[in-house]
């Protein structure tokens, strides 16, 4: 019989699949590594001989599917095979620490932590400067008029002169597009995203501020408007510059005694948190070790993963949930630390751009990252069973919370008046999603955003998922 | 760990993947690859299972003691390689009985109430 080697379509299929093997966890790899791609191979030539090319596709078009479904499998089952987390935990905790010197250990820990990474980020993002111009216009800001004719101000008109000005296709093709040309239309996003209006309490001021990295550029940016604008409405109402931008001497991003407050007050409350958590851990460890035992030495083991069809159980223990809320965590640790490196790798215009404020930044990385941490809380569920109802609505809750938290900061551009809130937020995560933004090298905004939304598709699966078996 | 005498019962209902590959095992050792065509024959095509489920699921016999796993041996009607074979141990002898059991008196009941036309041989009891 021929084997898969005499065939060449055959042969790099299997070489491919070795090479896909990877994606097992490495005992699982070891053992049946080899089996596997025998087998592989097997089906591959049967699939060649069948409908030789057009035969290796539909096999592909099986096997894809089928090795990545099971390699996850494969990884969560060596996960559960192995002590829970909170066995581990225990199994640490017990013999050694009470629960106060836990508490206190863990606090200190995480405490330096927190505060040692908000002090290097707050040193390490980038720079930003503003400028502000102040312009007296001859409408009143206060009533309906006033408010449309606000919007005015960086209206596609005003803004397009400002840009042939002071030839802003060039200037910032050269600074960000790697020495190319931005069209108008792109440059005016750009330029609009660092535009912040605002008309100046108990008087009849309106304030124009600029945004940029460069702090000479951010005055003659925020002067330019004003004098465009003022230009522009010469005829029908006068306005007058009352205040004209100068260079800021100091930047105004990232605020950094703010940030290092935050930062303080961030890693005491999650210092708090966690130093709770391990300390309920190490007290639930001492009571079940006067117990009866851990389930892992108690004998009779039930088998591992074995797959039985049984209906999707529920989180059953405070294992679990407290297994979840260390998920949460890590999720904003580590989505806090994906957004400052993506910062800090210089990114332009992504915190620049939006209108969180002096604060904002830094919040907004946590609530991200506890919505991520949810999501993932979320997805845990999904292999291992629906929870209670309540637990449901309970994070349910917590989503729309934080969601709206998200959404406090974002004006939506996209619709009259900017709103904010959760509305504006949704319509404003889709709208940017889709829309091209290609003066970044890569959609690293959308990928952002992508991600966002993924992990809340992976929620809405968790929650709308019907009850399922464990593993099959 | 102990060896512990469990029910057959103790082991079902089992999913079709675990069935099927228990079937194919019944009428004797196979290695992978026939208890791959095994299945797809037995299910007209219907299924086919890729590496990846076939061996978690060998695995997860293996760790359950439902199946043991034989020797390495080429087959001699295929090519030279040395293949794994599994056969079913007597505990997964009783489950797949018990399994059938279970199929054969659902179909019973639904050939009662003329749901499905007459029983093919291999769940008659």
């Amino acid at each position: 019989m021929r084997s898969t080697a005499d065939i060449p379509g055959a042969r790099f299929s299997r070489q491919l699949y070795e090479r896909l093997l990877v994606l097992y966890p490495r005992a699982h790899r070891e053992e049946y590594g080899p089996a596997m791609l025998q087998l592989f191979g097997d089906q591959s030539r049967d699939a060649w001989r069948a409908a030789r090319g057009w035969g290796l596709v539909g096999l592909w078009l099986r096997v894809l599917p089928d090795l990545v479904k099971t390699s996850v499998l494969e990884h969560l089952a060596t996960l559960n095979e192995r002590k829970s987390m909170f066995e581990r935990m225990a199994a640490m905790l017990r013999p050694r620490s009470a629960p106060s010197s836990v508490f206190v250990g863990v606090f200190v820990v995480v405490f330096l932590l927190v505060v040692t990474t908000s002090i290097l980020v707050t040193f390490i993002m980038p720079e930003s400067y503003a400028s502000t111009a102040r312009i007296k216009p001859g409408w009143s800001v206060n009533d309906r008029a006033g408010q449309a004719e606000f919007e005015a101000i960086e209206s596609e008109a005003v803004l397009r002169k400002v840009i042939e000005d002071l030839d802003l296709n060039k200037a910032w093709g050269k600074k960000y597009a790697k020495g190319g040309r931005f069209k108008t239309s792109e440059t005016i996003i750009l330029l609009k995203a660092r535009i912040d209006l605002r008309p100046v309490r108990g008087t009849s001021l309106i304030q124009i501020r600029v945004f940029s990295d460069d702090a000479p550029e951010a005055a003659t940016l925020a002067n330019a408007i004003a004098q465009t604008y003022s230009e522009d409405r010469t005829r029908s109402s006068p306005v007058e510059i009352v205040d004209k931008a100068v260079p800021g001497l100091r930047p105004v991003r990232p605020n950094k005694p703010l940030n290092i407050f935050l930062g303080v007050l961030g890693g005491m409350f999650l210092a708090l948190a966690a130093g709770a958590v391990m300390a309920v851990i190490a007290t639930l460890a001492g009571r079940k070790s006067r117990g009866k035992g851990l389930p892992s030495e108690s004998g009779g083991p039930p088998p591992p993963n074995f797959p039985h069809s049984s209906v999707g159980t529920r989180a059953r223990s405070v294992a679990d949930k407290i297994t979840g809320v260390l998920w949460m965590g890590l999720g904003a640790l580590l989505s806090g630390v994906i957004l400052i490196l993506l910062c800090w790798a210089g990114l332009p215009g992504f915190f620049q751009s939006t209108s969180i404020r002096e604060a904002g930044d830094y919040i907004f990385i946590c609530v991200v990252g506890i919505f991520w941490g949810c999501s993932s809380l979320m997805a845990s569920f999904l292999f291992r069973g629906k929870p209670s109802g309540r637990t449901y609505v309970g994070l349910l809750a917590l989503l729309v919370v934080v969601f709206g938290l998200l959404t406090v900061w974002y004006p939506t551009e996209w619709l009259p008046g900017k709103p904010r809130g959760v509305l504006g937020g949704l319509v404003r995560l889709v709208g940017v999603t889709i829309f091209p933004f290609p003066y970044f090298p890569l959609p690293f905004r959308h990928l952002f955003y992508w991600v966002f939304i993924g992990f809340g598709a992976i929620t809405v699966c968790a929650l709308l998922w019907p009850r399922r078996r464990v593993i099959t | 760990m102990p060896t512990k005498n469990k029910e057959p019962e103790e082991f079902l209902p089992l999913t079709p993947a675990v069935f099927h590959v228990l079937l194919a095992l019944a009428e004797g050792e196979r290695h992978g690859y026939a208890i791959m065509q095994e299945v797809a024959e037995h299910t007209d095509g219907r299924i086919k299972m890729g590496p990846g489920t076939l061996y978690g699921t060998l695995k997860r016999l293996l760790q359950a003691r439902l199946i043991e796993e034989s020797d390495e041996r080429p087959d001699p009607q295929l090519d030279d390689e040395r293949r794994r074979y599994y056969r079913l141990s007597g505990v997964g002898q009783r489950v797949v009985r018990a399994e059938a059991q279970r199929y054969a008196e659902i179909a019973g009941v639904a050939r009662g109430k003329k749901l499905i036309g007459k029983l093919t041989a291999a769940f008659q009891t």
